[in-house]
């Protein structure tokens, strides 16, 4: 039973696309699976998604940072939101040595051990489906292996692939084109870069405007753009983005604080038990 | 004088000539010596000092690490056929430490912020697949909420995937418990937490 009920959804409900099965059935690890089939399950019902390792604070209604979400006066400034997520990484001004460290990729990123989708069928969630199917296709069409013909899946290209960096991307990039070039989330982004990750091009002098992590960053209350903000208002569906106290504490670093701390609403576990050692790699 | 090996050199005091009294020691070779004597080692002369330190010995002793480095264990170690390994062995040191430091510190130890990454998967992707891919599940989305009436707004549902029955942990029960007016079913790879509608 165990693959039974996630196969029927996956090859049958979702039958009307089958690159998505084709994706899910090529996968050769547990984590893969499990990061598509999350993404899947909101987006077709909505709802709350949370890893097995994450213990609750709060109810969810009780959160304080979802009040925009659950409590009538303030819902009614953001009446369509689709997608909720949360700050997991927040160091923009991490060092190389410092992600050497800590073996990060990348310096900021939403988390994707929790999210909540108010809403059924989030455009921000359609897009970090097609960008999961999108990247496997990639791995699986032109980083083969030359003696097994299967795509090498390293710890890098999981989180690149299903993983918290096609959330981070995915989001970013979608607000920053259903978003006019007027919204206070490109205006903040272009502010902070000023020309540090090579907006401007070099050849002819314009700057892309678009939304960076800079509007995120050390966020001390949740951040939410409604779905009529966009310039298709289908096209964006809203987003709430939830400071890292709220479902991020218990690490040390991006102003995570302790469990117990007053803003905590969800606690994870980081173990990343997916990350297996070379023994288990070999004996499964 | 030959010690169980090749002969480690005239053991004798260069200026008296006497012999020199020479206990084997392990790996060790203790020369049984005055301060002042002079040693004559394969050509090498080695003026012995005792320094400062007194002994409850009537006699002195000088420790000469040059007896451990004989002549056959140089030659054991640089031997012919051990060369290659050596030449191995100096080249990836090089490399590996040539690669640690290629990055000059200064950028190293760079903390100018970066609000902006990029994915190698963003290098070249393919926008005419992800678009087509993107189209259709649009239509398959305005299929099923046609089908299934509504205003796209979810029921109150909590989602968790678990391996087995057994993967589901007290950290799973304590979220549903935090939750307790929702209603749940289990089932082993998907489980949902359903919420009864206030």
């Amino acid at each position: 039973m165990t693959d039974e009920q996630a196969m029927e959804f996956v090859t049958k409900v979702l039958s009307a696309v089958p690159d998505i099965a084709d994706a899910y059935l090529s996968y050769p690890y547990y984590v893969l699976r499990t990061d598509l089939l999350r993404y899947l399950l909101i987006w077709y019902y909505g709802g709350f998604y949370a890893d097995m390792d994450v213990f609750p604070a709060k109810s969810i209604k009780s959160c304080p940072d979802l009040r925009p979400i659950f409590v009538k006066e303030e819902a009614q400034k953001h009446p369509k939101i689709s997608l909720v997520v949360g700050v997991e990484l927040d160091e923009p001004y991490a060092s190389p040595r410092i992600m050497r460290m800590w073996k990060w990729t990348r310096r900021y990123g939403f988390m994707q051990y929790a999210m909540y989708a108010p809403r059924r069928f989030s455009p921000l969630l359609r897009e970090i489906i097609v960008r999961a199917i999108a990247h496997t296709k990639q791995l699986n069409d032109h980083h083969s292996n030359i003696f097994t013909g299967r795509p090498r899946y390293s710890e890098d290209t999981i989180l690149g692939v299903t993983g918290p960096d096609v959330v981070s991307d995915a989001i970013l990039d979608v607000l920053s084109t259903t978003l006019p070039s007027t919204h206070d989330l490109v205006h903040k982004s272009m502010e902070k870069d000023a020309g540090i990750d090579g907006l401007t091009s070099e050849m002819t002098g314009d700057t892309e405007k678009r939304v960076t992590w800079a509007p995120f960053h050390r966020l001390r209350q949740s951040l939410c753009v409604d779905a009529s903000e966009a310039t298709d208002e289908t096209s964006m569906g809203g987003l709430c983005v939830l400071p890292v106290n709220a479902w991020g504490n218990g690490q040390r670093h991006s102003g995570s604080q302790s469990f117990d701390n007053p803003y905590a609403c969800l606690n994870h576990r980081f173990g990343g038990s997916w990350k297996k050692g070379l023994w288990q790699k070999i004996v499964g | 004088m030959q010690i169980g090996g090749p002969t480690l050199g005239r053991l004798k005091n260069a200026k008296t000539a006497k012999p020199l009294s020479l206990v084997r020691n392990g790996l060790a070779l203790a020369i049984l010596t005055s301060a002042g004597d002079e040693l004559n080692l394969n050509k090498a002369t080695v003026i012995v000092d005792h320094g400062s330190a007194s002994s409850s010995l009537s006699s002195r002793w000088f420790c000469l690490p040059i007896a451990m480095f004989s002549k056959r264990l140089i030659h054991g170690l640089f031997a012919p056929r051990r060369l290659s390994l050596w030449l191995v062995t100096v080249c990836t040191l090089f490399l590996f430490y040539r690669l640690n430091i290629h990055t000059p510190q200064s950028v190293y130890d760079d903390t100018t912020p970066r609000f902006l990454y990029r994915s190698h998967f963003r290098d070249d992707p393919d926008f005419a697949y992800e678009r087509n891919l993107s189209i259709a599940l649009q239509g398959f989305e305005q299929t099923v909420l046609a089908q299934d009436g509504g205003d796209g707004v979810a029921e109150d549902q909590i989602w968790q995937i678990a391996k087995d029955a057994d993967h589901r942990g007290p950290d799973s029960i304590s979220l549903e418990q935090a939750n307790s007016e929702w209603k749940y079913s289990v089932s082993l790879l998907v489980f949902r937490l359903v919420l009864s509608l206030s």
